[in-house]
């Protein structure tokens, strides 16, 4: 009886032990669960805080980032690449990039390229628009967002990087052409003159002619260029003067090109309308419009020269029932040396530079210069200047 | 029948989807080289062009035998069966809209051995436009935007405005100048053929208009006219 009381009393002990011990561990268990909770909340609120610093550090950056995950569906976006598709941020993530560039080609050069484990950058022309161009980089990224291989896509728009860049090459081109031609046709008569044409009356007299015409042209050419160099590098030598003498006087001295051209050329001026600027340039602007709209109306044709000082600005309005210009050249008349009508601007002793000029005045006096045209019908320069007052 | 789940299902529909706009890319991009080399007398581009249709014409047969097998093997409804029965007829409409990229890519590859004067009249705007209004189409497709589906149909009515000037423009000049006569008449085809896009892209809106609405309608004035 005795022996079965002290194993009664030592199971009961031993079971008293296993149950503090069990109730120990518990509490141990349950410290380490609160414990690893707060570690786990802290993990957590960092891994917000850092995605929210990412999306702040990509939101705050002007290129598009997107963030594609292996299968080619975009993970991430930034503000800037919701903005270059004209989408909502929402609308990107979830789905395949081509959704929203509609760019097969991009598409394809994404897909290509993120394989290859190494950056590579291509401009595409973007459907809908044939100037719009979009420059797309992609970055391989080992480790990604979702801890798996990832592809990372940066895209800047580069369309006026684009457009500048064709003005440079076009210029480039343009000057070296616009040079070379006169002077080929200089040194091809003087050899010939050389070679003994020089004696031969009939063939001296014209070929002489064309060498002083061509050196004309060369020396247009240049002061043109320096014009043009003034009006970007200068500041306008600015005073008060009459727009009206101003515009009487070139009226009256473009009336006998007029008259010799068969084209009727008028004056609306109100009579004491003064203005505030380079005098000098101002009549250069005005030469040029008036010169052009002769140029390119046809026997028969009108001009118009009107100005007015309307709503604090001054509004000189050069219009003309010419040939006009058609829509796809209207973009680019204001570019050196882009001519609608190559030969017959030459013939005519233009030097692709004139409106240049009118544009970079117009501009460094804080104005701006407009176009309207239709082919065949006609065409209206209007030169909207600041009214500025005397300082 | 190979059942997929919903998911699985999901994503064979937007694959689908991927499929129709990496084939709208490849049709705007032909548009685009073959008024490009029209433009710049380029005739290795419009080659280019025309070679390049077989590709467009391979994407569109992938395409239906991929809406075949879906119709056949998941027998889509509703919705699903609208979206995958609007992609055959989408596919048509690109395949076409390809087709007259390649007849602009053969008028620019004709006059680039005319030695006559060039007038282009406004067709490089028209085409702008055009290719608009099938970006448009397509990000209405995606969008499941009916408010840009409006704007395609809306924007066909200009198309039709400028296709008139241009005709005008070109027959004053033919009839202004006899030495034109053969280049303008090309591009009095090249002015029919973007029309004819424009026609297409307006077919791919109204497709989406029936997806989203369940509708068939015929919601531009010249379709409904037929004129």
């Amino acid at each position: 009886m005795v022996w079965l009381a002290l194993i009664c009393l030592l199971i009961a002990a031993c079971s008293l032990y296993v149950a503090l011990r069990l109730r120990h561990a518990d509490r141990d268990l349950a410290d380490e669960v609160v414990k690893l909770k707060a570690a786990n909340d802290q993990l957590a609120a960092h891994a917000a805080n850092c995605h929210d610093q990412l999306r702040a550090l990509s939101d705050s950056s002007g290129a598009g980032m997107v963030i594609l995950d292996p299968k080619g569906t975009v993970v991430h976006a930034n503000t800037a690449a919701a903005r270059i598709f004209g989408k909502g941020e929402g609308d990107l993530v979830g789905h395949a990039l081509i959704q929203a560039t509609l760019s097969g080609d991009m598409q394809q050069f994404v897909e290509d390229a993120a394989g290859k484990g190494r950056p590579f950058s291509k401009d595409f022309s973007m459907p809908g628009s044939q100037t719009r161009v979009l420059r797309a980089s992609v970055y391989p990224l080992p480790v990604g967002l979702s801890g798996v291989p990832e592809t990372m896509l940066v895209l800047v728009d580069v369309t006026e990087l684009h457009r500048l860049e064709t003005i440079r090459r076009d210029f480039v081109a343009n000057v070296s052409h616009e040079l070379r031609t006169p002077l080929a046709s200089i040194r091809a008569m003087a050899e010939t003159l050389q070679e003994g044409a020089l004696d031969d009356e009939e063939v001296a007299g014209p070929f002489l002619e064309t060498i002083i015409r061509e050196t004309d042209r060369l020396g247009r050419i240049s002061q043109d260029l320096l014009i043009l160099s003034d009006a970007e590098s200068k500041e306008p030598v600015m005073s008060r003067f009459s727009l009206t003498s101003l515009l009487q006087e070139v009226v009256h001295r473009s009336q006998r090109h007029a008259e010799q051209s068969g084209v009727a050329l008028n004056l609306r001026v109100p009579p004491d309308l003064l203005i505030f600027a380079s005098e000098d340039q101002i009549e250069q602007v005005i030469v040029n419009l008036v010169d052009n709209a002769i140029k390119y109306t046809p026997s028969g044709g009108d001009v118009c020269v009107q100005a007015s000082n309307a709503e604090g600005k001054i509004v000189v309005e050069v219009s003309d029932t010419g040939i006009g210009i058609m829509q796809q050249d209207l973009p680019r008349i204001f570019e050196r040396f882009y001519r609608v009508d190559k030969a017959r601007s030459r013939e005519s002793g233009g030097t692709g530079l004139g409106l240049s000029i009118v544009k970079n005045i117009v501009e460094a006096h804080g104005g701006e210069v407009r176009v309207a045209s239709e082919y065949n019908r006609g065409s209206i320069f209007t030169v909207i200047l600041p009214y500025q007052r005397e300082p | 029948m190979i059942s997929l789940t919903r998911s699985q299902f999901e994503e064979e529909l937007e694959k689908l989807r991927n499929r129709l706009l990496a084939m709208g890319s490849e049709a705007d991009r032909a548009v685009s080289d073959a008024m490009q080399a029209l433009e710049e007398r380029d005739v290795a581009l419009a080659e280019r062009v025309i070679d390049g249709d077989d590709s467009i014409d391979e994407m569109d047969l992938k395409i239906e035998t991929e809406c075949m097998r879906l119709i056949a093997l998941q027998h889509p409804l509703a919705r699903d069966l609208r979206l995958v029965g609007t992609a055959l007829k989408i596919i048509t409409d690109l395949e076409r809209i390809g087709d007259h990229a390649v007849d602009i890519a053969k008028v620019a590859r004709k006059l680039s051995h005319h030695s006559g004067h060039r007038t282009l009249a406004d067709l490089p705007r028209m085409a702008t436009a055009v290719r608009k209004m099938l970006k448009n189409a397509l990000d209405a497709f995606v969008r499941h935007d009916l408010d840009l589906v409006m704007t395609v149909v809306n924007a066909d009515d200009e198309v039709d405005d400028l296709f008139h000037l241009i005709r005008d423009d070109l027959h004053a000049a033919m009839q202004n100048d006899p030495e034109v006569v053969v280049e303008a008449s090309y591009l009095l085809f090249v002015a029919h053929y973007l029309e004819r896009i424009a026609d297409h892209a307006v077919n791919i809106a109204e497709r989406v208009h029936y997806v989203e609405t369940a509708q068939l309608s015929q919601l531009a004035k010249s379709h409904r006219t037929g004129s």
